[in-house]
């Protein structure tokens, strides 16, 4: 293979330091801003930074885009890329394009489905045609022939290969459980580096599902990075429980959340408590930390874990 | 569907057709009832389950003002599920009328037991004064197609 | 079958405003087994279509027919006559039909009464899903019998998206089942499920419409 640019997160998970990633949401508008705004707030505060493919089908700056401006602010992105709105040769085009402009590191989705984008006080375009050309599985694939074999997914050769540090999402604990582990497994077995999860809140539900993949010899191949999102209220615990598929908030949780004086505190106490459980299991080696709409909050979790400050690692 | 040409000029008296489960009024034959209110014609059905939106909006598109189905009771009904059905049938038919501007009022369907033939024409009688305010079907003395 | 739905009644009334005597097409296959243009949604509509015009203060006739089938030639004849005393046809049929009539009856005006939607199958009555996508490269033997490509909103290929809900179901719609859930529990009970670790590659989608228009030629059956 040929010799590539590392990522910072890569160089951190290399050198088995406990990696912790970050999200950050690109703006509804053209202003670049409040990228640099968030960027100020959290740099220096995770190894990497995920950012956002309009998510839940919400038009937002494209990922791209914002990682080049995360990039100018020196921090390093983890671009998202959905499988909902681009063909193939639509993202082999922007992964070229995402690579000249210094992204590293990808994290490939299958994509909220357009539907999703109708909901709350938004309209959304829940009329679009959707492309699905490939699935998120077949464009970790893609990645890795990129970068590995300098091809495009039909052989065509590109110029020169193309390194990205591929990531997929995870999703342990939606049914079929017993699928999750084999999924996970054609994930590692298509290319992907790491693996970013859905959020932790059932530890042990998670942890047998870990230890299946452990099981399978997938820890060994890829780094997974446990989803931890900062619960602010009782209500917000409740209503993933109910309606984000793959979460389930155990009762305890929310009663805690219920009781607590002064929730935002609990809420990153839980976060904090959920990131050491996480350290814990066997295989897991990183967490993606996430505070919805409330990112000011990261840096007290990450330092409070005892994960801050992040280590010196030698990148590309 | 013959019109009512002796109706009293400038006054107006619906026409009803009465589609009734003969179970629902035993005894009661079909005919024509000329009431005060409204012009009634009654024709027995072995079962509302007989009756399709198509036969209802035949009537209608002929210039009949109204139609009334009129079933027994959805748990006694002996062929199970034909009241429950057509009420079904009945509602999409009041939202297809509504949408094409003649009314969801013009078609009805009541659920009823024992009726003779003076409660058969008292629920066309209702049907008629809800209808009133409408006015007569446009389709009064239209050529059918 | 081939499934449709009907138009919304404004966009009918609309086309049916157009002249004053229209013709009103059905078809016995597909669209009258899900209720969307066979005989009985011909009978429904024509009084329907009449009544707005004419309560509206216009004129309309309509005639009414109901074909086998219109998607073959052969059938079409029989319309002629009809064809001949009117001003413009609605045909109830999927777009297939619409267009053998738009074609054979040129240059009469044909419009669609209906939306066709999908490749379906009668679930239950009253209840009608999608089994086919007419994709052009059948996975179905080796996904045991259940189509991903149809029946997964993503049509993803190589097992559920994190989406599916806790009771099996899909995120874009809680009655629809995910089907990668359907699939693993059969492959789980013929105790087959090393047949879905293998990752599928990307597919080529050219067999479909995505590789143009499709034309089948079979040399031995043409005359």
């Amino acid at each position: 293979m040929t010799a590539r640019p590392r990522s910072r997160l890569q160089a951190v998970i290399d050198a088995g330091h406990f990696a912790l990633t970050m999200e950050v949401g690109p703006p509804r508008g053209p202003d670049p801003e409040p990228l640099r705004e968030k960027a100020r707030m959290l740099a220096g505060m995770a190894d990497g930074y995920n950012v956002t493919d309009n998510q839940t089908a919400v038009v937002r700056m494209s990922s791209i885009a914002a990682s080049a401006i995360l990039i100018s602010s020196g921090l390093e992105p983890v671009m998202q890329m959905v499988c909902r709105d681009r063909n193939r040769i639509a993202m082999q085009s922007d992964l070229l394009g995402a690579s000249a402009l210094g992204v590293k590191n990808c994290l490939c989705l299958s994509g909220d489905h357009q539907k999703a984008g109708a909901s709350g006080k938004l309209r959304g375009h829940p009329g679009a045609k959707n492309v699905f050309d490939v699935d998120s599985i077949q464009l970790v694939s893609i990645l890795r022939g990129l970068r590995d074999d300098a091809a495009q997914d039909s052989g065509d050769p590109v110029t020169a290969p193309v390194p990205f540090f591929i990531g997929a999402a995870w999703t342990p604990l939606a049914p079929p459980v017993g699928f999750r582990p084999l999924r996970l497994a054609k994930k590692v077995e298509a290319g992907a580096d790491f693996i970013q999860t859905q959020a932790v809140y059932d530890l042990e539900g998670f942890a047998a599902q870990v230890k299946r993949a452990r099981e399978m010899g997938l820890t060994e191949r890829t780094a997974i990075l446990a989803g931890v999102i900062v619960p602010t209220s009782a209500g917000m615990l409740r209503y993933m429980h109910r309606n984000v598929p793959g979460i389930s908030v155990p009762d305890a949780l929310v009663q805690r959340m219920k009781g607590a004086k002064d929730p935002t505190a609990e809420g990153q106490a839980i976060a904090v408590e959920i990131i050491q459980a996480v350290r814990d299991i066997e295989g897991v080696r990183g967490v993606h930390l996430q505070a919805i709409e409330a990112e000011h909050l990261l840096p007290g979790v990450a330092k409070r874990a005892g994960l801050l400050p992040r280590p010196e690692v030698e990148a590309h | 569907m013959p019109a009512y040409p002796d109706a009293p000029r400038g006054v107006f008296l619906p026409e009803i057709l009465v589609m009734y489960c003969q179970r629902s009024a035993p005894g009661v034959t079909s005919g024509v009832v000329e009431d005060e209110a409204c012009l009634v014609r009654m024709v027995a059905m072995p079962c509302t389950s007989k009756v399709e939106l198509t036969h209802c909006l035949a009537v209608l598109e002929r210039g009949t003002d109204a139609v009334l189905v009129v079933g027994c009771p959805v748990d006694t009904c002996r062929f199970l599920t034909g009241s429950h059905m057509t009420m079904k049938r009945i509602e999409r038919g009041r939202d297809l009328l509504g949408q094409v501007g003649m009314g969801a009022e013009r078609l009805s369907m009541r659920l009823a037991s024992e009726l003779d033939s003076g409660a058969l024409v008292g629920l066309a009688r209702e049907l008629a004064r809800a209808v009133k305010p409408l006015g007569p079907s446009p389709m009064k003395g239209v050529t059918p197609a | 079958m081939i499934t449709a739905e009907s138009k919304p009644m404004a966009e009918l009334v609309e086309m049916a405003k157009r002249q004053e005597r229209l013709l009103l097409v059905g078809c016995a296959t597909c669209v009258a087994e899900c209720a969307a243009g066979g005989e009985k949604e011909v009978l429904t509509l024509a009084p329907l279509l009449r009544m707005a015009v004419i309560g509206a203060g216009g004129r309309l006739e309509i005639a009414t027919a109901t074909l086998e089938r219109q998607c073959e030639w052969e059938f079409l004849e029989a319309l002629e006559p009809l064809v001949k005393k009117t001003d413009a046809i609605m045909s109830l049929a999927c777009g297939i039909g619409v267009q053998a009539l738009a074609e054979r009856f040129s240059p009469v005006p044909v419009y669609p009464g209906v939306n066709t939607t999908s490749l379906c199958i009668r679930e239950q009555p009253g209840i009608w899903s999608a089994r086919c996508a007419a994709c052009g490269d059948c996975v179905l033997g080796e996904t045991f019998g259940l189509c991903p490509v149809a029946r997964c909103a993503k049509s993803l290929m190589n097992g559920p998206c994190g989406g599916t809900r806790a009771d099996g179901t899909c995120e874009v719609d809680p009655d629809t089942d995910c089907i990668w859930v359907k699939i693993w529990e059969r492959a789980s009970a013929r105790g087959e499920v090393d047949a879905l670790v293998r990752v599928r590659p990307t597919r080529d989608w050219s067999g479909s419409g995505h590789g143009g228009p499709k034309r089948m030629v079979r040399e031995d059956l043409r005359t």
